[in-house]
């Protein structure tokens, strides 16, 4: 039997505090379906949308596995870019290490830019992507591809010997090209990607061994 | 239609009241971004609209914001959570301009007379008049900016409707970068309050 409208109207009146009671009912209500009904779904996405972060920053490389949930973490103090833990996971082809990605932090004109770059086992860029960043609209967001190619062009370098002058902006000697209007956030990529390979280079062979430097 | 005129015009939220220029000036940069937020603005007023219809003998005039802002949060929530589910790149790029919408007054406003209101017809239709003109408002500034800024119109519909690819139109390869800023939404707003004050004292 269903209580009559009017008396539960005028007993949410008397006490306001049954009347929060049920819109708070109704409003978890709410929010638990559209969860339900999406989970699935928004995992299935987040899911996809990091597999193809990871496929776009390896290239050409093929890989059946990459510890994605378990990343390696590399503590301060390292000789990477950043004074924070330095996220490694490691790609695998048929058991066997294809390539490593690093999620490293460079430093850009309004704050850190995060990227996410990938090296082959002969420490040979497979390909950068920038996860997040706090660059102006239309100057330093060219280093995003959905504004231009820039990234593109880190594929395939190698940082070799000790010092590689190569490794800087055209303005600073080097043979890194920076956009219109903006320098100080591609010479800090620039500079992030480069301390990175040098990283490598150094720890190649422990990062092969499967250890952490 | 007299009343839903008044609110589109008289009473313009955006242009007359200035309310809810947060996401007007954040959000807009783009048709489809504002397109986007118009379209999660109108599924949120419609179901708190309707719920409040059903229920508006159970709120207790004490408790009534609390009451209020408590629908408006879940039904911002579950929006957020649809659009993650079904339009993830608009979504992104919408940012938090969309949880930002239980902050923006036109709800609260609209859900306030509604819920106090005897003439629920008349309030219904004034909603509809103010989203309709919230949505022409967001679509004009939006439409604007990602004219002038990048010299295109109607770029990355595919986020909005999956599957349609290359709607857009490359008018020019250069855009005025100001128009992407943040100053560039006040000059857009400012052009069309302009516009409107003309067309009223003509």
């Amino acid at each position: 039997m269903q209580p009559e409208p009017d008396s539960t109207a005028q007993f949410a009146m008397r006490y306001p505090i049954f009347s929060v009671v049920v819109f708070a009912a109704l409003s978890i209500a709410i929010v638990l379906v559209s969860w339900q009904v999406t989970k699935r779904r928004i995992d299935a996405n987040e899911n996809a949308a990091r597999l193809a972060e990871f496929t776009a920053v390896l290239g050409q490389i093929p890989f059946d596995s990459i510890n994605f949930n378990t990343p390696q973490m590399i503590e301060p103090p390292h000789r990477l870019p950043g004074d924070t833990a330095v996220p490694l996971l490691t790609a695998q082809s048929n058991g066997k290490t294809a390539a490593w990605v690093l999620l490293i932090t460079a430093r850009g004109y309004n704050g850190p830019v995060s990227l996410m770059l990938g090296v082959d086992t002969r420490a040979t860029i497979t390909g950068v992507r920038v996860l997040a960043h706090t660059e102006t609209t239309g100057l330093g967001d060219n280093i995003e591809l959905q504004h231009s190619d820039w990234i593109l062009g880190f594929a395939g370098q190698r940082y070799i010997g000790d010092i590689d002058p190569r490794w800087a902006l055209i303005a600073d000697g080097g043979e890194f090209d920076a956009f219109t209007g903006a320098t100080i956030t591609p010479r800090g990529v620039v500079d992030a990607i480069a301390q990175t390979l040098r990283w490598v280079n150094r720890n190649q062979a422990i990062l092969l061994d499967g250890r952490i430097p | 239609m007299s009343a839903q005129f008044e609110a589109l015009w008289r009473e313009h939220p955006e242009l007359v009241q200035l309310l809810g220029l947060c996401p007007l000036l954040g959000a807009a940069t783009s048709t489809v971004n504002a397109l986007g937020l118009s379209i999660a603005t109108l599924c949120i007023l419609f179901g708190s609209t309707v719920i409040v219809l059903i229920t508006q003998r159970l709120i207790a005039p004490p408790v009534r914001i609390a009451i209020v802002l408590m629908l408006i949060v879940a039904q911002v929530t579950s929006c957020e959570l649809l659009f993650q589910a079904f339009l993830p790149e608009l979504r992104a790029n919408m940012g938090v301009f969309l949880p930002l919408l239980v902050v923006n007054c036109l709800f609260i406003v609209r859900m306030q007379t509604l819920a106090t209101s005897t003439a629920k017809g008349r309030v219904v239709i004034e909603t509809l008049g103010s989203v309709t003109a919230f949505s022409l408002c967001l679509i004009g500034v939006g439409t604007l900016r990602e004219l002038l800024g990048t010299g295109a119109v109607l770029q990355n519909l595919d986020q909005l409707l999956p599957g349609v690819s290359g709607a857009g139109l490359t008018l020019s390869d250069n855009g005025v970068l100001l128009a992407l800023l943040p100053p560039g939404a006040f000059f857009a707003i400012a052009v069309m309050l302009a516009a409107r004050n003309w067309l009223q004292d003509r």
